[in-house]
C-alpha cells in the first residue's frame, strides 16, 4: 500500500471492493465524483496523492482513538453506544408528520428560529429516490422529515453549502455521514475543508440501509411508484417493511428486503451515531418517541435550549431501559469487525485503525 | 528548361517550411513554388498532410532545380533553408534535415503539442531552444511572426509576415515585387491589404534583426 | 477561368498531383466525374466540381465508391468520357461492380479509374496496395511517375478505354496525389457532350467463359501497346551490371538517389509506367546484359513478383540474374519509400556507402532535437464538436454503471481510440463497420450481453454505408444506440459536401437528405442533440440507453469548427478569471487540460493556473460549462 491519501486508494480500497457507504463525503468537492440513483461514481481520473475525497471518507483509515480524542476528550471506549452525557427519550412539543418522535425536525426548526445555523444538510425524497437538500428555512426542514431507507449522498449538501459560503450549517446523518462529518471537523490544515462550516451534528440510529436501484426494482412491480409517501420499520420482532402510500399501507417481508442491504452496511460498526453531538433513534417500547443521546457539551446546551424555550420535550432513561439497545449496538459491531477481518485478513479491521486491544476485547 | 537569366545558390535548393496543422505552410510553400516555375526553375513540393492537420506537424519540402533529379521528398541531412512558422518544429526538421550549412529563419510563438497544454509535458525552454538551433546552423534569424499578427488580431497572418521575412532575406532569386505580385494573385480581394501589410512586417523585423 | 481550365498549350504551371489528374481528364474532354472523398484523392473531384460549370460538365460527390463508379459506367455507356476517384479503401467498396464490368465491357465514352494509395497510411487506417486489384480483376495498370504523366497518363487511359471498352485505372500515391511540380499544358479537346444510350446494345457478361475469354483477347491487345509505350523506358548506360526496376513515386526516388551517389552512368533505371498487363518484351530487352536487378516500389512487391514471373519466361534470353527488392529485405516490406532509403539499397549492392551528412553533426543534433521537439500527438481541434460529443457520452456511460461502450469506424472521430477521446471507442475498421458490428452485438441479450452498445458513425459514413446496417437492425430488432456525430461536413478530408448537404461538388443547391428522416422510416427513436449542451446531452443519452428495446438513434449536431471557422466566426472570445481557478489544487486538479484538454487551454505551470490559448482555441465556449469553479468566462461574439 502506498502512503498516498487520494482518490487512487479511494476508488480500490473503498469503490471497487463496494465498501463505499454512498455518504455523499467525496460528492461535490470537486468534478471528479458524483452520486447517481444511489451510487458513487467516479467520473473521471484524479491523479492527486492527497485529497479531501480520501481524508473525509468514512471507509478510509478511520482512527477511532483519533476522533474519540478531538471530539469527548477520551479514546475510543467499550461502550457499544459511544461517548455520551445523557439519555433521554424525548419527542416535538408540536406534533406533525415525523419518522418517530419529531426530535430531529424540531431541533432543526429551533436551530432556524434561534438563528443558530444559516443552513441544514439534510435528506428529501425526489419520488422515492433520497437525495441530498440543502435547507436553508423551515419549510426545507418540514419536506426532510421521515426516514428514507436506502442511502443518500446526504453530505454533498454539506460541501455544496460550504461551496455557495454558508458558514453556519447542521448535519443530520446516518452513522457513516456523521463519521465522515466528524472527520472534516477534526481535521487540521486542510484547504477548502467543509468541515469548517459545521455548526452541528445530529445522528441517526441506523442498522442498515438499502441499495436504491434494487429497492427500486423491487418495489416497480408491487406499489405504484408516484403513490409512495413514506416508509417504516416497526420495532422487532414486527419483521416488516411498510411502504405508506396515497391509498393506504403495504406491508412486505422484512426478509424480502434485507438483501437489498448495501455491503458496505455488513461493515458498520457503528449503530448510534457516536461521533454527532447528539444521537436519535426510535424509542423500542414507543416508536412515537425518540432515544436522544446527548454526547458533546455542545449537544448538551442544544438539549438544554430547545427544551427550555419548549420546542422539544425530554425525560430521562431508566437504566434498564438500555439494555436492549446496548445488546442490538454490539451485535452490530461485532458482525461488522467479523466481516471487515474476513473480507480481508492482512488488516485486522479494515479500514479501521485500532485500538485493536479494545476492539478485541469487544469480539470476546 | 530554361531559366530567366536568375541562378541557384545550390542545385537543387532545398527549402523545408514546417509548421503545425492549420498554420497555413501549405499556401506559403504554394505560393513561392509558382513564383519559382514562373522564373522557369523546375519546382517539387512534397507535403504531408491529412490526419496531421489535426495538431500535428506539417511540413512542406519544396524543391527548386535548374536541371531535374529531385523527387517529393528531401534527402536527411540536406536541406539548406528551413522557414519554421513554430520554433520547436525548426529544432524537429533540423534534426531529420540539418546540416552544418543549414540556414534557418524561424518563428518564435510556441504551439504547444496537446500533451504540453494538458500539463503532461514541458514545452522546452524557448531560450535554450534558439540557442541550439542557432548553434547547430549556419545562420539563424527569429521573427516574433504571431505577435505581430496578434497586433492586428489576425494570428493566420503569420505565415505571410515569415514569407515577408523571407523575401527579405533574399536567398531565392526572387525580387520583392514578384512576391506581392504572387499574393495578390492568390488571396481573395477583401483581405489583400492586411496581407499586404503583413508582408512589409516581416520584411521590416528581418532587416531590423 | 482558372489556370486549370486554360486552353494554353505550351504553358507550365505548378500543379498539384490531383490537379494534374483533373487537368489530363480536362484536356481528354471528360463529360461526367464522380467520386466519394478519401485522402488522398479528394481533390480530383473538388477540382473539377469547381470548373463544372465554365466547362459544362457534370460533377458529383458520391454516396459511396460503388455508387460513384456505377455512375461514371452509366455516362460512359450513355457516350460520355467519365472519370472516377477514390482512395485505396475505396476501391474495396467499388470492386463489386468493376468485377463483373470488366466482363460487360463499358463504352462507347471512354471510362478511367483514379485509385489514390497512401503507403505509410499518412492519412489512411491501412496502406493497401490496390495494383493487386489490377490482376484480380484484369483491368489495365498505369502508374505515373511524377505530375507530368499524372497529366498525360490519365488523357491517354481515356483514349486507351474506348479502344479496348476497358476501365483504365492509374494508380497514384500520395507524393504525387498531394505533392505538386511542373506541368506542360497540352490542347484541350472537346470531348463528345451529346449523351445517348444505345438501345441496341445489351451490356451483360454472359456467357462467362465467352465474355472471359474476350476480357483476354483485349489484354493482349493492350499488352502489345504497353511494350510500344512512351511511359516506359529505360535510362542510364547500356548493358549496365545493375539495373533498378521501378515505378511510381519510387521511381523519382531512385533516380534522386543515383544523383546522390553519382551513379547515374553507372546504374541502370528501367521505368515502368504501365505495369499490367506487363509488357514483357520491353522489360526483356531492358534488362539484357545486366547481373543484378533491384526492384522498387511502394507497397507490396507487386512488381517484383510480376517482373521475376515475366524473368522466368524469358530466362533463357537473360542468363542468370540475382534479383533484390523486398523479397531480398534489400528495400523495405512497410512504409513508403524515401530517396535515403533508395541510396542506402544502391550504395549497398554498388559496394559505394552513403554518408549523407557529417555523422558527428548528425548525431549531436539528433540527441538534441528529440527531447526539444515534443511530440505532437493527433488530437481533436480547439473546439471541435466531437470531443464534446465523447464528452458527454463518457459521462452518460459512467452514470448508467453497466460497462457500455462503443464501437465505431473511420472518420475524425477515430481520435476517440486514443486519450484525447477519453479512450471511449473500442474498435475502429471500415467505413460504417460500428454500425454493423452493433447489429450483432445488439443481438446477444439471450447470451448474457447485458452492457449498453452504442455505435458511432459520421454523417458523411451515415448515407455511405451506415443505412444497410440499420435496416438490417431494424429488421431483425437488434437492440442499440446508434450516435451519428453529425457536423455537416465530411471534415476528416477537407469539409467536402454529402447526401446530407444543401449544395453539391459543383456548389449549385441540392437536395440534402435529413438524417432524422431517413432514420424514423426506419421505424428508430431519434433524438437530435447539440454536444455543447452538456448536460442535456448526457442526460438524453442516459434516458436512450435505458430503453432496451430497438435500434435508437442519436443524432449530435454541431458544426465543425474548421468549417465555421472558414466562415471566420469564433462564437465566443474566452478568458480565465485566474483568481477563481483552482488550477491543480484538490477541488479541480486541472479538469480542463489534463482531462478535457482541448489544446485551446494551457496549463501554466509556473503560474499554476490555466491559459486561454487565444490563437488555438475556437471559441465554441464548452469547457465553461466543464470548470467546476466558473473561472472560465465567455463572452458572446458571433450569435450562433
Ligand atoms: C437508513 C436509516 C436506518 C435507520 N435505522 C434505525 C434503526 O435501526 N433503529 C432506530 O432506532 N432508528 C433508526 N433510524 C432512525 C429513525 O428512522 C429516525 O430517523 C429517527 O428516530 C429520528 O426520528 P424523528 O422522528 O426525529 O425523524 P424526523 O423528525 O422525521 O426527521 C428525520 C430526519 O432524518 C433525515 N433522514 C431521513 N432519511 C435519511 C437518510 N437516508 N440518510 C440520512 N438522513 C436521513 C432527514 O434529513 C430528517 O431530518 C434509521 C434511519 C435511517 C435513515
Ligand atoms: S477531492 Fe481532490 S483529490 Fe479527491 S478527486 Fe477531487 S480533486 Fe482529486
Ligand atoms: S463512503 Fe462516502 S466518501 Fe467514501 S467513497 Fe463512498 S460516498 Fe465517497
Ligand atoms: S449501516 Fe452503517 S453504513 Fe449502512 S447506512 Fe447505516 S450507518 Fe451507513
Ligand atoms: S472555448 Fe474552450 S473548449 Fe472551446 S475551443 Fe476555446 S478553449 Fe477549447
Ligand atoms: S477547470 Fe476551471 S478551475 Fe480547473 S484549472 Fe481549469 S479553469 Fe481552473
Amino acid at each position: 500500500m502506498s502512503n498516498a491519501q487520494g482518490p487512487q486508494r479511494l476508488l480500490t480500497e473503498v469503490l471497487d471492493t463496494d465498501l463505499c457507504c454512498g455518504c455523499g463525503a467525496c460528492v461535490g468537492l470537486c468534478p471528479y465524483f458524483t452520486s447517481f440513483l444511489g451510487r458513487t461514481i467516479n467520473l473521471d481520473p484524479c491523479d492527486k496523492e492527497e485529497g479531501r475525497c480520501f481524508l473525509f471518507c468514512p471507509r478510509t483509515e478511520l482512527d477511532l482513538d483519533g476522533l474519540s480524542q478531538k471530539l469527548f476528550g477520551v479514546p475510543y471506549g467499550t461502550d457499544a453506544i459511544g461517548t455520551h452525557r445523557d439519555i433521554y427519550s424525548s419527542r416535538a412539543a408540536r406534533s406533525g408528520k415525523y419518522q418517530a418522535g419529531g426530535t430531529v425536525t424540531s431541533l432543526i426548526e429551533f436551530l432556524f428560529d434561534e438563528e443558530m445555523i444559516d443552513a441544514a444538510a439534510l435528506t428529501t425524497n425526489d419520488k422515492v429516490l433520497p437525495v441530498a437538500d440543502l435547507v436553508t428555512d423551515k419549510a426545507g426542514v418540514k419536506r426532510a422529515s421521515g426516514s428514507k431507507y436506502s442511502v443518500a449522498p446526504t453530505l454533498s449538501a454539506l460541501n455544496r453549502a460550504a461551496r455557495e459560503g454558508y458558514t453556519r450549517v447542521a448535519v443530520v446523518g446516518t452513522p457513516c455521514q456523521v463519521t465522515a462529518a466528524a472527520k472534516m471537523t477534526t481535521r487540521d490544515g486542510v484547504e477548502r475543508n467543509p468541515g469548517d462550516a459545521v455548526a452541528y451534528v445530529v445522528g441517526l440510529f441506523c442498522t442498515w440501509g438499502l441499495d436504491y436501484r434494487r429497492l427500486f426494482e423491487y418495489l416497480s412491480g408491487r406499489v405504484d411508484i408516484a403513490d409512495i409517501t413514506g416508509f417504516d420499520i416497526p420495532p422487532p420482532p414486527a419483521e416488516l417493511f411498510v411502504v405508506e402510500t396515497k391509498q393506504g399501507k403495504l406491508t412486505f417481508p422484512l426478509a424480502e428486503i434485507r438483501p437489498f442491504v448495501r455491503e458496505s452496511c455488513r461493515h458498520c460498526i457503528d449503530m448510534t451515531s457516536e461521533f454527532a453531538d447528539i444521537s436519535v433513534g426510535v424509542l423500542e417500547d414507543n416508536p412515537a418517541e425518540n432515544l436522544l443521546i446527548v454526547r458533546t457539551q455542545k449537544g448538551e446546551e442544544l438539549v438544554k435550549r430547545a427544551v427550555d424555550k419548549g420546542a422539544i420535550i425530554v425525560e430521562k432513561m431508566p437504566d434498564g431501559g438500555l439494555v436492549h439497545l446496548k445488546e442490538s449496538a454490539l451485535i452490530k459491531k461485532k458482525r461488522a469487525l467479523a466481516n471487515l477481518s474476513e473480507k480481508d485478513p492482512q488488516a485486522a479491521w479494515g479500514y479501521i485503525v485500532g485500538p485493536g486491544d479494545r476492539l478485541k476485547k469487544i469480539m470476546d | 528548361m530554361k531559366h530567366n537569366g536568375a541562378a541557384l545558390a545550390h542545385d537543387p535548393t532545398n527549402i523545408i517550411i514546417a509548421g503545425v496543422g492549420g498554420q497555413g505552410n501549405i499556401m506559403a510553400s504554394q505560393l513561392l513554388g509558382k513564383l519559382l516555375v514562373t522564373k522557369g526553375f523546375e519546382v517539387i513540393i512534397g507535403e504531408t498532410y491529412g490526419a496531421s492537420q489535426r495538431g500535428g506537424s506539417v511540413m512542406s519540402h519544396l524543391r527548386v532545380a535548374g536541371k531535374g533529379g529531385i523527387s517529393p521528398i528531401i534527402p536527411k541531412g540536406k536541406a539548406h533553408y528551413i522557414i519554421a512558422l513554430e520554433p520547436a518544429e525548426a529544432l524537429r526538421v533540423m534534426g531529420e534535415y540539418g546540416n552544418p550549412d543549414v540556414r534557418v529563419l524561424s518563428n518564435t510563438r510556441p504551439i504547444y503539442p496537446v500533451d504540453v497544454s494538458t500539463g503532461a509535458l514541458d514545452y522546452p525552454d524557448l531560450d535554450n531552444l534558439k540557442k541550439i538551433i542557432t548553434d547547430h546552423a549556419k545562420e539563424t534569424f527569429f521573427v516574433d511572426a504571431t505577435d505581430i499578427a496578434l497586433r492586428v488580431k489576425t494570428p493566420i497572418l503569420a505565415n505571410i509576415i515569415m514569407l515577408g521575412a523571407f523575401a527579405q532575406w533574399g536567398v531565392v532569386p526572387l525580387s520583392v515585387d514578384e512576391f506581392k505580385e504572387a499574393i495578390r494573385q492568390s488571396v481573395p480581394e477583401k483581405h489583400l491589404k492586411k496581407n499586404i501589410e503583413a508582408f512589409e512586417e516581416g520584411m521590416r523585423a528581418l532587416a531590423a534583426s | 477561368m482558372s489556370y486549370l481550365s486554360k486552353d494554353s498549350p505550351g504553358e507550365v504551371n505548378l500543379l498539384m498531383g490531383n490537379e494534374a489528374i483533373a487537368r489530363g481528364a480536362i484536356e481528354a474532354g471528360v463529360a461526367f466525374a464522380s467520386a466519394y472523398p478519401g485522402n488522398p484523392s479528394s481533390e480530383i473531384i473538388t477540382v473539377l466540381g469547381s470548373l463544372a460549370q465554365e466547362l459544362g460538365i457534370y460533377v458529383e460527390w458520391s454516396t459511396n465508391e460503388k455508387v460513384a463508379v456505377e455512375a461514371a459506367a452509366g455516362a460512359s455507356y450513355a457516350g460520355l468520357r467519365s472519370i472516377c476517384a477514390m482512395k485505396q479503401n475505396g476501391l474495396n467498396v467499388a470492386s463489386d461492380f468493376i468485377s463483373n464490368a470488366v466482363l460487360t465491357g463499358v463504352g462507347p465514352g471512354g471510362m478511367v479509374l483514379i485509385v489514390a494509395d497512401d503507403p505509410g497510411g499518412i492519412s489512411s487506417s491501412n496502406e493497401e496496395d490496390t495494383r493487386y486489384f489490377s490482376r484480380l480483376l484484369e483491368i489495365p495498370l498505369l502508374e505515373p511517375a511524377g505530375f507530368q504523366e499524372a497529366k498525360d497518363m490519365t488523357a491517354f487511359a481515356f483514349k486507351l478505354s474506348e479502344e479496348t471498352g476497358l476501365i483504365v485505372m492509374i494508380r497514384s500515391v500520395t507524393r504525387i496525389s498531394h505533392g505538386r511540380g511542373n506541368v506542360v499544358y497540352s490542347k484541350i479537346e472537346k470531348g463528345n457532350k451529346k449523351a445517348r444510350f444505345d438501345t441496341g446494345r445489351t451490356v451483360l457478361a454472359f456467357p462467362v467463359p465467352w465474355t472471359h475469354k474476350i476480357l483476354h483477347d483485349k489484354m493482349a491487345v493492350i499488352k502489345d501497346k504497353f511494350e510500344e509505350s512512351d511511359f516506359n523506358r529505360y535510362e542510364g548506360p547500356k548493358g549496365a551490371d545493375l539495373v533498378v526496376v521501378t515505378s511510381g513515386a519510387a521511381y523519382l526516388y531512385t533516380k534522386e538517389a543515383l544523383g546522390l551517389l553519382g551513379l547515374s552512368d553507372r546504374v541502370g533505371v528501367l521505368k515502368l509506367g504501365t505495369t499490367f498487363p506487363l509488357p514483357e518484351d520491353f522489360i526483356t530487352r531492358g534488362l539484357k546484359g545486366a547481373k543484378k536487378v533491384l526492384v522498387a516500389e511502394e507497397v507490396i512487391p507487386f512488381l517484383e513478383a510480376s517482373v521475376k514471373e515475366a524473368y522466368a519466361n524469358h530466362v533463357k534470353d537473360l542468363g542468370v540474374i540475382e534479383f533484390y527488392g523486398k523479397a531480398s529485405g534489400h528495400i523495405p516490406r512497410e512504409n513508403e519509400l524515401s530517396p535515403d532509403i533508395m541510396a542506402q539499397a544502391i550504395a549497398g549492392l554498388t559496394g559505394t556507402g552513403y554518408v549523407p551528412v557529417d555523422p558527428a553533426y548528425q548525431a549531436e543534433i539528433r540527441g538534441l532535437s528529440l527531447p526539444n521537439s515534443p511530440y505532437r500527438a493527433l488530437t481533436f481541434c480547439a473546439g471541435c464538436p466531437h470531443r464534446a460529443t465523447y464528452w458527454d457520452l463518457k459521462k452518460a456511460l459512467k452514470l448508467d454503471g453497466r460497462d457500455g461502450f462503443i464501437v465505431g469506424d473511420i472518420g475524425c472521430y477515430t481520435i476517440g481510440l486514443g486519450p484525447q477521446g477519453y479512450s471511449m471507442l473500442r474498435t475502429t475498421h471500415a467505413m460504417g463497420s460500428g454500425s454493423g458490428l452493433a447489429t450483432g452485438l445488439g443481438q446477444l441479450k439471450t447470451f448474457g450481453l447485458d452492457q449498453p452498445v452504442l455505435a458511432v458513425s459520421g454523417d458523411s459514413t451515415f448515407y455511405h454505408s451506415v443505412i444497410p446496417a440499420l435496416i438490417n437492425a431494424a429488421h431483425h430488432e437488434s437492440n442499440f444506440t446508434m450516435v451519428v456525430l453529425d457536423n455537416s461536413t465530411t471534415a476528416m478530408t477537407g469539409a467536402q459536401p454529402h447526401s446530407g448537404s444543401d449544395t453539391g461538388a459543383m456548389g449549385i443547391p441540392a437536395h440534402g437528405l435529413s438524417i432524422e428522416k431517413i432514420c424514423e422510416s426506419l421505424g428508430a427513436k431519434v433524438r437530435v442533440l447539440d454536444p455543447f449542451d452538456v448536460d442535456k446531452s448526457v442526460q438524453s443519452i442516459y434516458d436512450t440507453i435505458q430503453d432496451d428495446e430497438g435500434i435508437k438513434v442519436i443524432i449530435m449536431r454541431q458544426e465543425c469548427c474548421l468549417y465555421r471557422l472558414k466562415k471566420d466566426e469564433k462564437r465566443y472570445l474566452m478568458k480565465i478569471d485566474e483568481t477563481r481557478c483552482l488550477g491543480d489544487a484538490c477541488g479541480c486538479n486541472r479538469l480542463c487540460t489534463r482531462v478535457f484538454k482541448c489544446p485551446g487551454i494551457i496549463w501554466d505551470r509556473a503560474g499554476k493556473v490555466a491559459r486561454i490559448d487565444e490563437v488555438i482555441c475556437n471559441g465554441c465556449g464548452v469547457c465553461t460549462d466543464i470548470c467546476p469553479e466558473g473561472a472560465i468566462i465567455r463572452e458572446v461574439n458571433h450569435e450562433a
